[in-house]
């Protein structure tokens, strides 16, 4: 039987683009942007302003591994749109964000 | 910083080139800009994530519209041949075998065999000049008439120098 990828590792192989890769799929999560509009959401979103090598560094990840993929447009610039296997990615992540955010909070309160 | 686009490999650059160009236009040049794009470019390099198999598939589709286009614009240039067109270059070449056949024949009974004007020379002229001169009307139609004749008069030419060296050969052996 076919072992099931742990999308949740994936991410993690992405190095040191892991973070921009989780901030650019929450981005897409919330419709297709090109990388002008990827990063200036996620500047309002996390505060943090990805540049060019970074961005399509990760881009470039997202989209080998499947989380990603282009849309056609007649303009110079691509818009991109998470697939469903990226949503199903940045899902497995967040959850695990968010237990490891569970735990510590638990032990801060106990402190 | 356009120039900094050259420190990617080829085939990132084709994928993401313009795309990037149109980001790093957006952004006010730094020192922080310059090393991001510098270690995106090192990263390309040392784990590049485009393989030629991607590339191959998402270039597909441009090759594709690329020979649409192609056909499209050879269409375009192409002389349209109407019915009347195709009737009157069947009447021109009909007509001229039939005269230049007869000039040969004259020209046979004259020269009595000579072999520069004989069957294996001049007669694969009689019937090659008539198709070419048609040609006017059919794929040549939309030609200038100077084009025309210097299509026409050197496609002749160079069947009348083979001929020659044929003739020539026919008379040495």
């Amino acid at each position: 039987m076919a072992k099931k990828p742990d999308l949740s590792r994936d991410l993690d192989a992405f190095g040191r683009f892991a973070e921009p890769a989780l901030l650019i799929l929450i981005s897409l999560a919330d419709g297709p942007k090109h990388g002008y509009a990827m990063t200036e959401d996620i500047a309002a979103v996390a505060g943090e302003r990805l540049g060019p090598g970074t961005l399509y560094g990760a881009l470039a990840r997202l989209e080998a591994r499947g989380f990603v993929e282009p849309m056609k447009s007649d303009e110079r610039r691509n818009p991109y749109r998470i697939t469903a296997l990226g949503e199903k990615a940045l899902k497995v992540r967040l959850a695990a964000l968010e237990a490891v955010t569970r735990i510590a909070h638990r032990r801060l309160a106990r402190a | 910083m356009k120039c900094m686009l050259r420190l990617y490999p080829r085939a990132w650059q084709r994928r993401y080139g313009e795309e990037f160009l149109e980001l790093v236009a957006t952004q006010r040049c730094s020192l922080a800009l310059v090393v991001d794009v510098a270690a995106g470019a090192i990263d390309a390099w040392i784990s590049p994530q485009i393989s030629d198999a991607t590339l191959a598939s998402a270039e597909k589709e441009n090759r594709r519209t690329l020979a649409e286009t192609l056909k499209l614009e050879c269409a375009a240039r192409a002389a349209h041949i109407t019915p009347a067109d195709a009737r009157k270059a069947v009447a021109v070449t009909l007509t001229l075998t039939v005269v230049l056949t007869g000039v040969w024949m004259w020209v046979m009974i004259q020269t009595r065999g000579n072999p520069y004007f004989d069957v294996m020379a001049l007669l694969p002229l009689v019937y090659t000049a008539p198709f070419a001169y048609a040609m006017r009307y059919t794929y040549l139609k939309t030609r200038s008439r100077a084009t025309q004749a210097l299509f026409i008069s050197g496609l002749l030419g160079m069947v009348a120098a083979i001929l020659f060296v044929v003739g020539l050969i026919s008379a040495r052996i």
